[in-house]
């Protein structure tokens, strides 16, 4: 590809990273508000109970600081190692290949490890251009 | 958190951008083979059939690509679109929400990848070489 189509695009990399941080952000949040407060999708995890509640209270946490961009490296280091436990725990006794759900005969962990490694990258490229980090860097 | 610290990440960026291609790339490769091969799992698609046999056949050539880091922009813009195109015919009709619909793996490699059309492969890709 030629050199100036590469330029132009890396102009844009804070802006589409952001972008990126947000829907990573808002899914692990997501999966955080159905272990922990059953919404949108009911896992049927009691209140309280251990590991699965309190691991959705950790997702609540650093998905929203992710998705607003507040301390994004912070939170996604503790996100991405709290990826890293859930699938070594919860999905690798289930089958040795990530790919499709226990009954299809993997484990069922492809976006812990998606997330994982995405909240990493994130630890060191921080937020992008649309984060309240940025704002908080300004003053 | 100290400006320092803030630098010395941000030095390893493209490393950690490379790392985050590959597992990117080989989460799409396992999904390619299933497809195709029905290996490691799943069941094969016929040879022909639309639309899982056509994803396959692009999810393989495109995840290979970015896992060598080779022509990692516009693989990753084709990869992005299959994802995007899977989401919105395979996962989106069951169900609005990503984790009832199982969609998720596909949204995130979709935006995974179109970040990676911006970025490039990192500092860890064959395309460093091409220059």
């Amino acid at each position: 590809m030629t050199q100036r189509l590469d330029a132009r695009l890396d102009r844009y990399t804070p802006a589409v990273l952001s972008a990126f941080r947000i829907v990573f952000g808002l899914l692990f949040l997501l999966y955080g508000t159905s272990h922990a407060f059953s919404w949108p999708l009911d896992f049927q995890v009691p209140m309280g109970s251990w590991p699965v509640w309190w691991a959705g209270i950790i997702e609540v946490v650093t998905g929203g600081l992710i998705l607003l961009g507040l301390f994004t490296r912070i939170a996604g280091f503790i996100a991405s190692g709290h990826m890293a436990v859930a699938y070594f725990w919860q999905h690798q006794p289930l089958g040795l290949w990530p790919v499709g759900p226990p009954e299809m005969g993997g484990n069922g962990g492809t976006e812990s490890i998606l997330f994982c490694f995405g909240f990493l990258l994130l630890v060191f490229t921080g937020g992008g251009a649309y984060a309240l980090d940025a704002v908080r860097g300004r003053r | 958190m100290p400006q320092q610290l803030k630098a010395k990440l941000d030095s390893y960026a493209p490393a950690v951008l490379s790392l985050f291609r590959v597992i990117c790339a080989l989460v799409l490769l396992t999904h390619a083979t299933a497809h195709l091969f029905g290996w490691p799992t799943g069941r094969a698609a016929a040879i022909g059939a639309w639309p899982l046999w056509y994803a396959g056949i692009l999810e393989i050539v495109t995840g290979i690509l970015l896992a060598v880091g080779l022509f990692t922009r516009a693989a990753a813009f084709v990869a992005s679109g299959v994802m995007a195109f899977a989401y919105f015919s395979q996962h989106l009709p069951t169900s609005f929400w990503p984790i009832v619909n199982k969609g998720e793996p596909a949204l995130l490699l979709c935006f995974g990848f179109f970040l990676l059309v911006f970025t490039g492969g990192g500092s860890i890709a064959l395309d460093r070489r091409r220059r």
